[in-house]
C-alpha cells in the first residue's frame, strides 16, 4: 500500500523533482550572490584593514557625491551609446550588402568574423601599437592623404573616441552575424508580392525587411548593450582610465575599489547600481521582444 | 554468476589494500618532507623562481606546485589567501609596494627565528642595504618578514653616441646638464626625440615622476606620515621639470607605458628615458634593437638632491598561514644564496640582490651584464615607494592628477593642490593623519 502511494506521489511530482538540481544551482550561483551583494553593499567591508561594519545606505550616499563615479558613468554611457549605435548601422549595412549574391561572398563573410574571434586583450595590444603617433600605421596612412598629428588615445579629446573605434572594429561583426541570420530567415513571398505591386527597393526595405528583422535587431542590440556596459579589457590595457580620467569606465572604477583598494562594500554597492541599470535597459528590450511575439509564437 | 561475484570481491579487496598502503606511504612522506606551493607572477623573474622550486623539489624529493598569475591578478590571489588565512601558499613572491600592507596585517611569517635556527643572525650582510630595508616592517628598523629575491631599480637609459656627439662624453651628472643635451638632440637630429616619458595614468606616470620628485628634494610624506607634502615648492619644481621632459618626448606620451618607452628606444627615435632594467637584454639584442652598443646606463641624474630611482624588488615571503614553514624557509634560503642568484642571473637574466653577485668577475666579463655596476649603484641609492598600507589608493589618486597635469587639463599648481587634498583624505581615512 505504502509503495503504491510513494509511486503515485513520485509520478505526480516528478516534474518538480526533475527541477530540483537546476533550482539548487540557480540558487547557489545566482540568488545567493545577489543577496550577498545586497548585504555587502550595506556594509563597509575592507579586506586590508579587516573592517566590517553595517553602514546602512552610506555607501550609496557616498557614491552619489563621488565625482569619479559620475565621470565613469558618463564615459560608460557615451562609450555604450555611440559604440553600439555605430556597430548597429555598420553591421546592418554589411549584412544587407552581403546577403546579396556577390562573387566571393563567403570569403568576405569569414574574413569579417575574424575581429570578434580575437581575445579583447590581443586587440587592445595591437591597437596600442597601431595608435602610436610616430610610427603607428594609422598615422602613416593618414599622412599619405595629408592628415597629421592625431595622438589618438593619448589626448583627452580623442581618447574615448579612439577606444570606441576599437570596440566598433571588434564587435561590428557580431551585429553583422546576427542581422545576417535574421535577414536570411525572412521568407521571399512578401517581396514577390511587393514586386508585383510595383514597390521600389527602398519601400521593400522599409516596409518588409525592417519590420521582419526587428526581433533580430532587438536581440543584437540587447546583447551588445549588456556586453559594452561592462567594458574593461581595452581600457585597462590602452589607457588605464587616462589621460586625465577621460576613459575611466564603470568596470574599471569598480575593479580598482574592489581589487586594488580592497573596498569590497563600496565596490559591491557600485556593482549593484550597474546591475540595476543593466536590468532596466535589458527589460526595455525584452518587453519589446515579447510585444513582437517571437517568444509566444 | 557466483564466481563473478567472488572475483569482484577479491578485486575490491586488492584495491582497498593497495590504496591503504599507498595512502599510508603518502602520509609518511608528508611527515618527513611535505609539499610546497609557490605563488608567483608569470613574468621572467617570477618564472625563474618557479624553475628554482622545481629543482629544489627534485633535490629534496618533495612535491612542489606553482601557481602563476599575471601581475595584478597575483596581488588579488595573495590578498584573498592571506586575509582569509587559508594557507594555500607556502611561499609567495610579492612586489615590494605590497609589503607594507601584508606585514602590517600580520599576514607574513617573521623570519629571524628561522635564520637563528640555522645559526645565522638574520639576512646576510651580502644583501644590499636598501634591499634589506624593504623587507622589514617598519621600514629598515623593524622585524624581518621577507627575503629580497629579485633586484630591480630604475636606471637612466641614454644614447651614448648622441650624447657624445652633442658634447657630453660621460653620463649626465644632473638634470640641467642632461636636459641641455636632450634638447639639442631633439632640435638637431631628424626623428629623434630628446626623451621619452611614461605618462599613462595610474602607476606608470607615478613611477616615472617619483625619481624626478626625489632628485628635486621632494618627499611625499614627512617621516611619520602625518603630513602630506605634495603641494610644496619642491613638488612644483619637479612637476614643472617633468613637463619640460614631456615637451621633448614623442607625441602620445600621455598614454605611454614601459613597453612604448622601450619601443621608442629600440627604434632609435628617443635619446633617453627612465625605465626598468628588465629591458636591457632587448636593447642588447641585434634582432630587435637598432641601438646595440649605442646605449648606456646610468643612475638617475641629480638636482637639488642626489638622483634616486624607485626600487622595485620582488620579495620572497612565507604566509603566516603556511602549513610548511620550515621547508618553505629552506627553499627561500637556498634560492637566495649567492650561488643560486648567480645561476639564476646566468640562466634567466634574473637581477640579483647580493653585492657579491653584482660584483662577480665572471658575470661582469659578459656583455649582457655590463649594466650591473650601474644597477648596483642604482639600487644602493634607491628610494622605496612610501611605506604605507594604502599605497595603491594613494598612487591611484596621485596618478590621476599627474595625468591631468601631463595632459594639460590642469596647471601643475592646480594638480598638486588637488592631489594634496585627495591624498590627505585618504591618509586620514587610513589613520595615518589623526
Amino acid at each position: 500500500m505504502k509503495q503504491i502511494n510513494l509511486a503515485r506521489w513520485t509520478e505526480r511530482n516528478l516534474k518538480y523533482l526533475l527541477l530540483v538540481p537546476t533550482v539548487v544551482l540557480l540558487l547557489g550561483l545566482t540568488v545567493y550572490p545577489l543577496i550577498y551583494a545586497v548585504i555587502a553593499s550595506l556594509h563597509t567591508i575592507n579586506i586590508r584593514t579587516g573592517e566590517q561594519s553595517f553602514v546602512g545606505l552610506k555607501n550609496f550616499i557616498a557614491i552619489a557625491t563621488d565625482k569619479q563615479f559620475w565621470n565613469a558613468l558618463k564615459n560608460t554611457a557615451i562609450y555604450t551609446g555611440v559604440g553600439v549605435t555605430l556597430e548597429f548601422f555598420f553591421g546592418l549595412g554589411l549584412a544587407v550588402f552581403l546577403s546579396n549574391r556577390l562573387v566571393g561572398r563567403n570569403v568576405f563573410r569569414a574574413l569579417l568574423l575574424t575581429p570578434m574571434m580575437l581575445p579583447p586583450i590581443v586587440v587592445a595590444v595591437i591597437f596600442k601599437i597601431i595608435y602610436i603617433p610616430d610610427f603607428g600605421i594609422i598615422n602613416w596612412l593618414l599622412g599619405l592623404v595629408g592628415i597629421k598629428g592625431i595622438i589618438w588615445e593619448a589626448s583627452v579629446k580623442t581618447a574615448l573616441p579612439s577606444l570606441i573605434l576599437v570596440d566598433i572594429w571588434e564587435w561590428t561583426p557580431f551585429m553583422f552575424l546576427i542581422l545576417l541570420a535574421g535577414l536570411q530567415a525572412i521568407p521571399l513571398d512578401p517581396y514577390e508580392a511587393a514586386m508585383v505591386d510595383g514597390a521600389t527597393q527602398f519601400q521593400m526595405f522599409r516596409h518588409i525587411t525592417i519590420p521582419l528583422l526587428i526581433p533580430a535587431i532587438l536581440i543584437a542590440l540587447l546583447l551588445r548593450l549588456m556586453d559594452t556596459l561592462r567594458i574593461f579589457d581595452q581600457v585597462f590595457i590602452m589607457t588605464g582610465g587616462g589621460p586625465a580620467n577621460a576613459t575611466e569606465t564603470m568596470s574599471l572604477y569598480i575593479y580598482r575599489h574592489g581589487f586594488r583598494f580592497s573596498n569590497i562594500g563600496y565596490a559591491t554597492a557600485m556593482s549593484f547600481i550597474m546591475l540595476v541599470l543593466t536590468v532596466m535597459i535589458s527589460n526595455f528590450f525584452i518587453n519589446r521582444l515579447k510585444a513582437e511575439e517571437v517568444f509566444t509564437q | 554468476m557466483k564466481n563473478l561475484t567472488k572475483i569482484l570481491i577479491a578485486l575490491m579487496l586488492v584495491g582497498l589494500i593497495c590504496s591503504v598502503y599507498a595512502g599510508g606511504k603518502q602520509e609518511q612522506a608528508a611527515e618527513v618532507t611535505g609539499k610546497l606551493v609557490l605563488a608567483t607572477n608569470n613574468a621572467p623573474e617570477g618564472k625563474s623562481m618557479a624553475k628554482a622550486l622545481d629543482e629544489f623539489g627534485k633535490l629534496r624529493g618533495i612535491k612542489v606546485e606553482v601557481v602563476e598569475a599575471p601581475y595584478s591578478n597575483l596581488f588579488e590571489k595573495e590578498v584573498l589567501d592571506l586575509s582569509k588565512g587559508t594557507g594555500l601558499y607556502d611561499i609567495i613572491l610579492l612586489d615590494d609596494p605590497w609589503f607594507t600592507q601584508f606585514a602590517e596585517n600580520d599576514w607574513l611569517t617573521e623570519l629571524t627565528p628561522y635564520f637563528q635556527a640555522k645559526q645565522e643572525s638574520g639576512l646576510s650582510a651580502d644583501f644590499i642595504d636598501k634591499s634589506q630595508a624593504i623587507c622589514r616592517y617598519p621600514y629598515a628598523r623593524g622585524l624581518l618578514y621577507a627575503v629580497p629575491a629579485v633586484g630591480n631599480a630604475q636606471m637612466f637609459f641614454y644614447r651614448k653616441d648622441l650624447f657624445e656627439k652633442y658634447g657630453l662624453a660621460r653620463a649626465p651628472a644632473n638634470w640641467d646638464e642632461a636636459f641641455a643635451i636632450m634638447k639639442k638632440i631633439a632640435e638637431s637630429e631628424d626623428n629623434v626625440h630628446g626623451y621619452v616619458l611614461r605618462g599613462q595614468q595610474g602607476n606608470p606616470v607615478v613611477a616615472q615622476f617619483m625619481p624626478v620628485f626625489w632628485s628635486f628634494n621632494g618627499k611625499m610624506f614627512n617621516e611619520d606620515k602625518s603630513k602630506v607634502q605634495i603641494d610644496t615648492p619642491e613638488a612644483l619644481n619637479a612637476l614643472n621639470f617633468f613637463l619640460k621632459l614631456k615637451s621633448i618626448s614623442p607625441p602620445g606620451a600621455e598614454s605611454f607605458n614601459a613597453q612604448q618607452l622601450a619601443t621608442h628606444m629600440l627604434m632609435g627615435t628617443a635619446a633617453s628615458t627612465i625605465n626598468w632594467p628588465a629591458f636591457v637584454p632587448t636593447f642588447e639584442d641585434p634582432k630587435q634593437s637598432k641601438i646595440v652598443g649605442k646605449i648606456a646606463y646610468a643612475p638617475i641624474p641629480s638636482d637639488f638632491a642626489v638622483g634616486s630611482s624607485e626600487i622595485g624588488h620582488w620579495l620572497a615571503a612565507i604566509p603566516a598561514s603556511s602549513k610548511n614553514k620550515e621547508l618553505a624557509f629552506e627553499f627561500v634560503h637556498w634560492a637566495t644564496s649567492a650561488e643560486k642568484q648567480k645561476e639564476l642571473a646566468l640562466k634567466w637574466g634574473n637581477p640579483p640582490t647580493r653585492k657579491s653577485v653584482f660584483q662577480d668577475p665572471e658575470l661582469l666579463a659578459m656583455a649582457e651584464f655590463r649594466h650591473y655596476p650601474v644597477l648596483l649603484q642604482a639600487i644602493s641609492n634607491s628610494t622605496p615607494r612610501p611605506r604605507i598600507a594604502n599605497w595603491n589608493e594613494v598612487e591611484n589618486s596621485f596618478g590621476i592628477y599627474l595625468s591631468k597635469a601631463v595632459a594639460g587639463t590642469m596647471t601643475p599648481k592646480e594638480a598638486l593642490a588637488a592631489a594634496q587634498v585627495d591624498v590627505e583624505k585618504l591618509m586620514k581615512k587610513a589613520g595615518y593623519i589623526k
